[in-house]
């Protein structure tokens, strides 16, 4: 593994921005040397969770802020996404979603491939705080 | 350049996804483009071979894409999904509600077979 870094981007609330920030959240799992399946993996989550920012919490309207706060350790990597939006009422249960249905997914797909998957919403500020931890990869 | 570009092979229009993603911010467009291309098709293969990413508002709009055209008795398959994806897939359980064939000539050959067993019934 590297040694720590900590990288942190900002979009405008617009989806077309969100696939961008996958690519570049893909390419830092890589500079870390995390294989191409779990760095697709923390990209997918991400992404889901950046979604969610720019869909719910500003109601797909652009001109709000979504930042991507990006940490790594030497054992684990942590991306925060924080909004300014409307906060959730309750984080979704973790409950697997009916193969038919049309949405729900994001949450379950979050808490599936990464280590932990929190939300915290406090003095305007909501966030959501993804967790992978790196095993030795070969 | 338009997302879907068409094909029709012995009765079955292969629909080839030009973007190399299906997100939030595309994954309706394309389906409407295929539904809208679609209305005389006697089977439907989407190519999904250039497909890098998906995430889970692109299978919503695919879920709710294939349940129009369960709706119509019209069969339909993917090909081409990679690797990766189709992780996603299973995970999802996707694959026991939709078909999926690794490529395009299997994807062919299988809807082939079930329009000659539709005719039959």
């Amino acid at each position: 593994m590297k040694g720590p870094k900590q990288i942190m981007l900002r979009i405008d609330s617009q989806l077309e921005y969100v696939s961008l920030v996958g690519v570049a959240l893909h390419a830092f799992c890589r500079d870390q040397g995390l294989d191409e399946m779990t760095s697709y993996q923390v990209q997918t989550a991400a992404i889901e969770a950046i979604n969610n920012a720019v869909i719910h919490a500003y109601s797909n309207q652009p001109g709000h802020a979504v930042s991507i706060d990006w940490r790594s350790q030497d054992d684990f990597i942590e991306i925060g996404i924080i909004d300014q939006g409307t906060p959730m009422a309750h984080i979704p249960a973790d409950i697997e979603p009916s193969p038919e249905a049309e949405s729900g997914r994001g949450w379950w797909i979050m808490r599936r491939w990464m280590d932990s998957a929190e939300y915290a919403s406090a003095e305007g500020q909501n966030r959501v705080t993804l967790t992978k931890r790196i095993s030795e990869q070969p | 350049m338009e997302p879907v570009c068409y094909q029709e092979t012995a009765g079955v229009l292969v629909a080839g996804i030009r973007v190399d993603r299906l997100t939030a911010d595309v994954a309706r467009k394309v389906f409407d483009a295929v539904a809208a291309n679609s209305q005389s098709a006697r089977a439907i293969l989407l190519d999904f071979d250039q497909i890098e990413f998906i995430d889970s508002t692109g299978i919503g709009e695919l879920i709710l894409f294939s349940r129009k055209l369960k709706g119509r008795k019209i069969p339909f398959a993917i090909a081409g999904l990679h690797a990766h994806l189709m992780d996603l897939i299973r995970m999802m359980q996707l694959d026991s509600i939709i078909d999926f064939t690794p490529s395009t000539d299997q994807g062919i050959g299988k809807l082939q077979r079930q329009i000659g067993r539709d005719a039959g019934q």
